[in-house]
């Protein structure tokens, strides 16, 4: 049987009927914007009480101008941990946890939004006051400090992190979804290139494990030379993060359902590690911000932090928060709020020891808040909003422990076609 | 700092109410047919109309609301952030409705090709919803995807390709 264009014509316009849209979007989408308009509106309340209470002139100042930043790999970068049997005590688990083991959320830490600092970021408030504490890309140039890299591809950028030798890694995929890193030395010269349809980079990026369309997953040194390889046998394999010589890597079955497996670098060995998959990894705390499968609690949005010594959950939360990544310490994790719904620019940060949320943030003006990173010291958040509207990006850093957040980086521009695109200027490095 | 309601507001939003019950159905079977995924449709239509309400004022001055619309459902199925999001999502209200067509007619050949449609990498299924369903030319589907004419060239036939092969596959 070999379709042919009329055939796929009558079978789409088919199944399209199929689906009608019984509810009233419009209702949805004005009630979901009001909701977020009044969200915004208290926040920004709550962020020019919190200024006055400290005695500052505003909410979003000076974060920074007392001391220069520090970059992310300063003393609160984690130290380079080595899970070997002497020293960790417990290998990685090599079953599957039991569903008993994975399926008790414990207590469920809720947001208190009495207790919990409300900061307003906009890029209304306040001058440039301090200095970006993460490397980022702004039109196609790698900043790190004070050092600049032009990086040899102008489309088609998927990610950038920092390498152990000083070079840059550039991830890329062009329009037929061929996805390929770049090693750059130091001064922005290419000197190694494989396939990666996904990678991940340690945080001293010392290490980078890429997967090919064929789930084989490669371990590559700085200078992009190959260490090791492993089979998987699934194409949809993706590596999540590396502790050590452990590398974790995410498998996905024909259903959807993600497990999370371990392979000790050095050779061969592999075990299966929990159901669900890896957000990032924090080597210095050996812990990991699990995501479980949707059936573990359907309907509701749950984490775990996973420790990765003891190999078992240390707690569930569950509630309206997502967190995608850890503070430069891992003693936080943050991410986006999804109570908001899909497209939410407000993001929170938690607890990685219990889960209970100490800070939420948000865009007033702009409709998304496509990344956010936890970087620089302990209690930092590095965010790239995007605001008026969309039309303008920067990067900020909001600190927990005074509730304030800067402006890093004076505002760029984003053109109505790159914002419909959702392509943005400004990305933020990958470690 | 809060959006102030001015006195065009309503206008705008009985204007976007009036605009989304006339296109609503049309939007979410596009958004299906590009995620294979009746959930997922629906959170794509409410993120691409919540984004269109914001903008409203500036998009209903277009010729073709509905093409600017259906680009953020496209390009937020395409996009990574989304994908790692999505499984987090709270969904709240029924706002789809899906037929299970295998429950009522027979196996049919649609149905078949459909599982395998939807089985297609999603740059390759979105290429051929614009080309086959939406009926767009190469040059405006490469608009669409943001590509280039070559690259829709490349996905549809790539797309044509497995379809072939994993059909003959399933009948062998």
């Amino acid at each position: 049987m070999s379709p042919n264009e009329l055939d796929l014509r009558r079978t789409l316009h088919h199944d399209a009927e199929r689906i009608d849209a019984t509810g009233d979007f419009a209702v949805a989408a004005i009630g979901l914007e009001r909701r977020r308009a009044r969200r915004r509106n208290t926040m920004a309340a709550a962020a020019a009480v919190t200024a006055l209470a400290v005695a500052t002139p505003i909410a979003w100042s000076n974060l920074g101008t007392d001391a220069p930043p520090t970059p992310a790999t300063s003393s609160t970068a984690p130290v380079s941990p080595t899970p070997s049997a002497s020293d960790t005590g417990t290998p990685p688990p090599t079953t599957e946890p039991t569903p008993a083991d994975t399926r008790k959320p414990g207590p469920a830490p809720t947001a208190d939004s009495d207790a919990e600092p409300q900061v307003a970021v906009t890029l209304e408030s306040g001058p440039v006051t301090g200095t970006p504490r993460v490397a980022y890309v702004l039109d196609g140039v790698f900043h790190d400090g004070d050092r600049r890299v032009r990086l040899p591809v102008s489309t088609g950028l998927r990610g950038v992190a920092r390498l152990a030798n000083g070079g840059v890694l550039v991830h890329t995929a062009t329009d037929e979804g061929v996805s390929t890193m770049r090693f750059l030395d130091a001064s922005g010269v290419e000197v190694a290139r494989a396939a990666a349809q996904g990678l991940a980079v340690n945080a001293d990026g010392s290490r980078v494990a890429a997967t090919d369309s064929k789930g084989t997953i490669r371990i590559y040194d700085a200078q992009g030379d190959q260490r090791n390889a492993l089979r998987t046998g699934d194409e949809n394999a993706r590596p999540s993060g590396q502790w050590g010589d452990i590398l974790y890597y995410v498998t996905v079955d024909e259903k959807g359902r993600t497990s999370t497996r371990s392979w000790d670098t050095t050779g061969t060995s592999t075990a299966a590690v929990v159901a669900g998959s890896f957000a990032e990894l924090h080597e210095g705390r050996s812990l990991a911000i699990l995501w479980p499968n949707q059936d573990y609690d359907p309907g509701n949005t749950c984490y775990g932090i996973f420790d990765l010594k003891a190999g078992a959950v240390n707690h569930w939360s569950c509630g309206e928060f997502a967190p995608t990544h850890f503070t430069a310490d891992g003693s936080m994790v943050v991410g986006p709020n999804v109570a908001d719904g899909p497209g939410s620019s407000n993001f929170k940060v938690a607890s990685a020891d219990d889960g209970a949320i100490l800070m939420t943030v948000a865009a007033p003006d702009g409709a998304w808040s496509p990344s956010w990173r936890g970087a620089g010291s302990a209690d930092a958040i590095v965010v790239v909003p995007v605001s008026k509207r969309d039309t303008e990006q920067t990067i900020a850093s909001c600190s927990v422990s005074t509730g304030t957040c800067s402006t890093d980086l004076e505002a760029v521009s984003v053109s109505s076609e790159d914002s419909a695109m959702m392509r943005y200027p400004i990305m933020l490095s990958l470690n | 700092m809060g959006k102030v309601k001015g006195p065009g507001e309503d206008g705008r939003e009985t204007d976007f109410t009036a605009y989304v019950r006339a296109r609503q159905d049309g939007l979410t079977r596009f958004a299906y047919l590009v995620s294979a995924d009746a959930e997922s449709a629906k959170d794509l239509v409410q993120i691409a109309l919540t984004k269109a309400y914001l903008r409203w004022d500036r998009i209903c001055e277009l010729e073709a609301p509905d093409a600017y619309i259906r680009r953020i459902i496209i390009n937020e199925h395409l996009s990574w952030w989304r994908k790692a999001w999505r499984r987090r999502e709270v969904t709240s209200s029924p706002l789809v409705e899906i037929s299970d067509l295998a429950a009522t007619d027979p196996p049919s050949h649609d149905a078949e090709l459909w599982a395998h449609i939807a089985r297609l990498p999603p740059m390759q299924r979105a290429a051929l919803v614009l080309r086959y369903y939406e009926d767009l030319s190469e040059a405006q589907t490469a608009e669409f995807l943001g590509c280039s004419i070559g690259s829709v060239k490349t996905h549809t036939s790539r797309a044509m390709d497995r379809l072939r092969s994993t059909l003959r596959e399933a009948t062998a």
